[in-house]
């Protein structure tokens, strides 16, 4: 039986961690999605696996507004918010490129001197700013902080981009998901309103000795005269609420 | 109908901030056949709305007038007596 030696632990103990990483996030598509949920896990998994300090993620919302979710503390959330108000930092750069956006000595650059200097105090050197995107959308961006003037290796970075890849497919699944529900719902609601305007038309059509088309002419001018909608006043007639030959042209 | 009366259904609409979709889906909820590319057409002219369909998108945007708290009823139906001309 081969025994894990002492050098090989942290990769196995990475690679199960990294394993689990992915299963959690993964199930968290199974059932409906909270999205906060999920990419508080996102974020949590990035620190424990990566190496970061902190993290945090700003999400775009349906309007196109960025929100600040899933920051590991108040200081990420300062700085995630600093970016959105300021419109400038790695977070913006990557959601505007849709690339993943790192800088391995923050104390080497100007680019973004507000947010370069919020990060010096709080001890940031390096930071790391991936992309949540899916095929030309791009939802949102995972920042992720550093202590160390040191870029994340290769390695990392390829795993951040896959964690991050697999959040944001449950994300747009979400959304689908919803998007589909709130379909079925108004199309349920349209069709019953059809059905009972078809129903109320029939129950007029042989004791007035009219047409379908009379039947709905009086229902729309019964309805336009008392302000009421259509499928109210149909309703009206299917349940007995109202008679039939209250429903005359003027 | 006149190119002046599918004027007023999609100025309605406008005002109303009823999108397409929003309005398709309420024409199609009191009996409309014509589906939502058609009713776009319509209103951009290069459909002749038939009688039935007018009236349908009349009251599915008059409907949504009064909802809103506007009982006016503008948008006249096919019925409706043809005010004086000149």
């Amino acid at each position: 039986m081969t025994r894990v030696s002492e050098v090989s632990r942290p990769i196995v103990e990475r690679q199960a961690l990294t394993e689990r990483a992915f299963v959690e996030l993964v199930d968290m598509m199974i059932d409906d999605l909270d999205v906060v949920d999920l990419l508080t896990v996102l974020s949590a998994r990035c620190i424990e696996l990566l190496g970061v300090v902190d993290a945090g993620i700003l999400l775009a919302d349906e309007g196109g507004n960025l929100r600040v979710i899933g920051s590991s503390n108040e200081v990420v959330e300062r700085l995630e918010l600093l970016q959105v108000q300021t419109e400038q930092g790695p977070c913006i750069e990557a959601l505007q490129t849709g690339t993943l956006v790192a800088v391995a000595d923050l104390s080497s650059t100007s680019t973004w001197p507000l947010f370069e200097a919020e990060c010096a105090s709080a001890g940031y050197s390096s930071v790391c700013a991936v992309p949540l995107r899916v095929r030309d959308r791009t939802l949102g961006c995972l920042n992720m902080f550093v202590s160390n003037p040191e870029p994340l290796s290769i390695a990392d970075v390829t795993l951040a981009r896959a964690l991050t890849d697999v959040a944001t497919i449950a994300i747009v699944e979400g959304q689908a998901k919803r998007a589909a529900a709130t379909r079925e719902a108004q199309l349920r609601k349209a069709l019953d309103s059809r059905v009972v305007i078809e129903q109320a038309k029939g129950m007029m059509v042989v004791p007035s000795h009219i047409d379908f088309d009379d039947a709905f002419r009086r229902l729309r001018s019964y309805a336009r005269a008392r302000r009421l909608g259509i499928a109210a006043v149909a309703e009206s007639i299917v349940t007995g609420v109202l008679s039939v030959e209250d429903v005359r042209l003027p | 109908m006149v190119d002046d009366d599918v004027d007023l259904l999609e100025m309605t609409r406008r005002t109303l901030g009823l999108s397409i979709t929003e309005l398709w889906w309420r024409y199609f909820a009191i009996g409309g056949m014509s589906s939502e590319l058609e009713v776009e057409a319509i209103l951009l002219h290069a459909l002749t709305p038939t009688s039935e369909d007018w009236d349908l998108l009349a009251v599915a945007l008059n409907e949504r007038s009064s909802e809103l708290g506007d009982d006016s009823y503008s948008i006249p139906y096919s019925s409706d007596p043809q005010p004086p001309q000149g």
